[in-house]
């Protein structure tokens, strides 16, 4: 997230996430999903567009940690402690796009009822 | 499509959730987990269609979506381009899936917020390997070979008392199955009956189900396997056992208190079903889409034999057995009201419906003519049972009944006298008085 708080830098693999990039570079519009495994708790985020921007030696850094903090959400959720090699392997730091885009709306998508509801726009 | 879509049923069990991608009319794509993709055929799926959700919206407008499916152990990734063709709300998938997503909401801590309003059926365009290095899961254990060791196990059966138990206790050798049941369809089709049981403290033996109720009664309604890979309370017998009523009596079904793996496969034979086979687990993902593959296999093969062996004719002559002891020590008090054909010994309930009507009439005609031996043929003609034509389900009716006594009033016993033939023993006088 930006200093600001209005803009935000996602990092994502080139090669898992090849389509992703070349519908952005014809102009399609970006919806961002994050989910707590812990919680359910997940959050929709879209914009009209999204723009790449540099890979910097903290964004490598903050991947790895995303990475590894994520793993041992699920190792406590029950699933193997291999999976930190696992997901390490395919979200390797060495292989990141970093994408910025403004969102200009958000919704709430914790599974339930109330999912789909607005929680802020622009 | 380069990978077939049946090699990926170890991500379609709901134990990582799956991502579904849409977009709307003007483009804006938009992306939601979805609690349950479910394999339907090599080139359908189905997905949940719980909440009037904006990935329902778009794919009405628009029929294209990807979804992200995630193998369990590897985690490697697969992308699925599909294209919705439509939602059923009734039928055998629709069972199914209700049955699945109770495991999953259970396990996903969502109990109380899924519901399906129906099953969303999507064409396979096309599959993507995301992760093409990743080493795919270890295979699971080979579910064919262990339907060939239970077969051997089960070997030839000359009765359907024997098949009944070997039928289980081969399970247990084949696959492992710790817990199990088999239950047969009764006379008027709305109801099962329990005939054999593996594994419970109780047997359960006369225990019933109604058509629909739980996952024996939705096996046996809609003639289609059932499994469940996670513990749920929607599909379990004991919140309906509490609340029996203890006017109407009731022999408790013997099944765990707290399965967390269910599988209820219909006995078939050719259109026809026969009754249902149970399994379940105190472990999670006890039984692997294989593994419900190879049982539906089974309960086909069982159900065959069920109708062979009730077919067969009884023999001529009962074979020579010893003189009977005479009954001695103080009567039983043997009661049976006919409204429901439910018979009492000494007040405590033995049986109902027809195995009890034939207990009633075997128990007069010996009051009446001294007679011991009987054949199952005679049963089938006798006026004085006033049910339905019995068709193969005499053969079990007289099982149930015969283990029945066994459990609870070993001083009628039922002796198996050759094939469709059997005596009728007595350690104590009895005392008949008809409600």
């Amino acid at each position: 997230m930006a200093r600001d708080r209005r803009s935000l830098t996602v990092l994502l693999s080139a090669s898992r996430g090849r389509a992703v990039l070349e519908a952005l570079d014809t102009g399609s519009a970006i919806t961002l999903v994050v989910s707590r495994p812990a919680t359910h708790a997940t959050l929709q985020l879209k914009a009209t567009r999204a723009v790449r921007v540099g890979v910097s030696t903290a964004h490598r850094a903050t991947s790895a940690r995303c990475v590894a903090a994520f793993a041992g959400e699920l190792e406590t959720l029950g699933y193997a402690t291999e999976l930190k090699t696992t997901l390490a392997s395919v979200l390797p730091t060495d292989d990141l796009v970093a994408l910025r885009f403004v969102p200009e709306i958000v919704f709430d998508q914790t599974p339930g009822p109330d999912a789909g509801r607005v929680l802020a726009r622009t | 499509m380069n990978i077939a879509l049946e090699s990926l049923r170890p991500c379609l069990d709901g134990a990582v959730p799956a991502v579904v991608a849409t977009a709307s009319p003007d483009g804006t794509p938009n992306v939601a987990y979805a609690s349950q993709v479910h394999y339907v055929d090599p080139e359908h799926v189905a997905l949940s269609f719980q909440f009037f959700s904006k990935t329902r919206e778009n794919v009405l407008a628009h029929p294209y979506a990807q979804v992200q499916v995630i193998e369990p152990v590897s985690f490697r990734h697969f992308r699925l381009k599909v294209h919705y063709l439509r939602t059923e709300t009734s039928g055998p998938l629709f069972e199914y899936m209700k049955a699945q997503l109770a495991g999953i909401a259970t396990r996903t801590g969502m109990a109380k917020v899924f519901a399906l309003r129906g099953a969303d059926v999507y064409r396979v365009l096309d599959i993507e390997n995301v992760d093409p290095r990743l080493l795919p899961a270890p295979s699971p254990p080979d579910a064919l070979l262990k339907l060939r060791g239970t077969l051997d196990h089960l070997g030839a059966c000359d009765d359907l008392a024997q098949l009944a138990d070997r039928a289980l206790a081969a399970l247990a050798r084949g696959f492992g199955i710790s817990h199990a049941l088999l239950a047969m369809l009764d006379e008027s089709g709305g109801a099962l009956y329990t005939l054999a049981s593996l594994g419970y403290p109780a047997s359960g033996v006369g225990a019933e189900v109604a058509l629909g109720e739980g996952l024996i009664g939705v096996a046996a309604r809609e003639a289609i396997p059932v499994r469940i890979n996670h513990h749920t309370g929607d599909y379990t017998y004991h919140a309906a056992l509490h609340v029996a009523d203890p006017a109407s009596p009731r022999i408790p079904l013997p099944v765990l208190a707290n399965p967390h793996s269910q599988i209820a496969v219909p006995l078939m034979h050719g259109a026809r079903l026969v009754g249902v086979l149970y399994a379940e687990s105190e472990q999670n993902a006890f039984f692997s889409h294989a593994d419900e593959d190879a049982l539906v296999v089974y309960g086909r093969h069982l159900g065959a034999l069920v109708v062979q062996l009730a077919a067969l004719p009884d023999d001529a002559e009962p074979a020579r057995v010893a003189p009977a002891s005479t009954p001695s020590g103080a009567p039983l008090a043997v009661r049976y009201f006919a409204h429901d054909h439910s018979v009492f010994i000494d007040n405590d309930y033995l049986i109902k419906g027809v195995a009890g009507s034939i207990l009633w009439t075997l128990l007069n005609e010996h009051a009446a003519s001294g007679r011991r031996d009987f054949c199952n043929r005679e049963l089938r003609r006798d006026p004085r049972l006033p049910l339905p034509d019995f068709g193969d389900n005499l053969e079990t009716r007289l099982i149930l009944l015969q283990r029945r006594l066994a459990e609870r009033c070993p001083q009628i016993a039922l002796a198996k006298t050759g094939r469709g033939r059997f005596r009728l023993e007595l350690a104590r006088p009895l005392l008949l008085n008809a409600a």
